[in-house]
């Protein structure tokens, strides 16, 4: 049986708050992509990626946060990326995407 | 009042109607629904939104088939056309190999009306 | 005569197993001596090898077959992947990564094996199927810190 990636969303403030609870690999990407795209439907200003429990991304996981960026930008939604691990850093900096993402400290300061 | 009221209980609310709602948010919705139980009888609807206009409702609609059954056949929402379009029918002919559309009635414009000629089959 | 491989594993090509090889090649890693980071960009480079069989090659399907076999090369130090398959073929001067000035969400994988590993070639199987090689050597850095340990050892 498939385990599904459980991403958890809240509010912070005027901000949507999305929390993948485990690694966004190819097996997960999919239900992130629901996820973001359950969001973007609703045009909140800022929508926070928390991925403070995400320790492994790969290039599908890469693709959607690069996908949920394109979307975002679309539908008027500013993204913004918290919680990223050296890991994840690393996958980032390989791929040279690290500068198209809005990154900030904490979750707080992203919805603010 | 009694106008208005009325004015107001003609229009579908945007979560209500399903693929049946005309309105992208809808369809939302409803594809939200397909994968959280799971209904995979609903995956030839999800299947027609591939061709939307609406960007988002392609993206959305994309993720879930890929959740539901593990493929893209080669979608990308954000795509042109043509190639989109060439996707679609793979899904199209995935649907019906699965037993999940009947060959003579799938996608009789149930959602959208044909936008170009149709092989016939 | 190529000596046998240190570890061989066969899997189905299902996404849910790769989890269990990025750990195997985590661990063979560690005791070669490479330093955290490299040790996760070598276990993403082979993930993402296994994923575009999955993928492209075997279109996703989840009975497909892909073993990988892996040696601990002492010199020059590192560890030498090959990864074999008998899914669809592809014309291995095809394999090529995205330019990262187009910034699209896909192509990245093949991108991701060339910029981590050594080596990467792609060659296609007689008995049909593909075959990918990759090498990683450890970095001067992390010879250097293995110095007094690092005749006949893995330990770090």
């Amino acid at each position: 049986m498939n385990k599904d990636l459980v991403v958890e969303r809240r509010s912070e403030g005027a901000a949507v708050v999305l929390t993948p609870q485990s690694d966004i690999d190819m097996a997960r990407a999919p239900a992130m992509r629901t996820a973001v795209a359950a969001v973007i439907r609703d045009r909140p200003p800022t929508l926070v990626l928390d991925l403070s429990k995400v320790i492994y991304v790969d290039s599908s996981g890469i693709a959607t946060l690069v996908e949920a960026l394109q979307i975002s930008l679309k539908n008027n939604v500013r993204l913004v990326l918290v919680g990223i691990n050296p890991r994840v850093q690393s996958a980032f900096e390989i791929t040279k995407l690290v500068g198209m993402f809005n990154i900030s400290d904490s979750v707080a300061k992203a919805a603010g | 009042m009694t106008t208005l009221a009325a004015l107001s209980a003609c229009a579908p609310s945007a979560t209500e109607g399903g693929f049946s709602n005309p309105a992208p948010g809808a369809r939302i919705y409803a594809i939200e629904d397909a994968v959280k139980f799971n209904r995979r009888d609903q995956i030839p609807r999800i299947v027609e939104c591939l061709l939307s206009d609406d960007e988002l409702l392609r993206y959305m609609a994309i993720g879930a088939l890929q959740r539901m059954t593990g493929q893209d056949l080669g979608y990308q929402f954000d795509d042109v056309e043509p190639l989109r379009y060439a996707a679609y029918e793979r899904w199209r002919m995935w649907t019906i190999e699965q037993h999940l559309a009947p060959p003579e009635q799938a996608y009789a414009s149930t959602i959208y009306p044909p936008v170009r000629e149709r092989p016939s089959w | 005569m190529t000596p046998e491989p240190d570890i061989s594993i066969r899997i189905f090509s299902e996404p849910q197993l790769l989890a269990g090889v990025r750990a195997l090649v985590e661990v063979v890693g560690t005791g070669m001596g490479f330093a955290e980071k490299n040790r996760c960009l070598m276990s993403l480079a082979i993930d993402e090898a296994l994923s575009n069989i999955i993928r492209h090659g075997y279109d996703s399907r989840r009975d497909g077959l892909i073993w990988i076999h892996i040696w601990r090369v002492n010199e020059p130090r590192g560890l030498r992947f090959v990864i074999e398959d008998l899914a669809r073929t592809v014309d291995p001067a095809k394999i090529k990564g995205r330019h990262l000035d187009d910034i699209r969400p896909g192509g990245l994988g093949v991108h991701i094996i060339k910029e981590t590993m050594n080596e990467a070639e792609w060659e296609i199987r007689k008995d049909g199927g593909m075959r990918l090689t990759m090498s990683k050597r450890l970095s001067d850095e992390e010879r250097q810190s293995l110095e007094p340990n690092a005749r006949g050892t893995t330990n770090p």
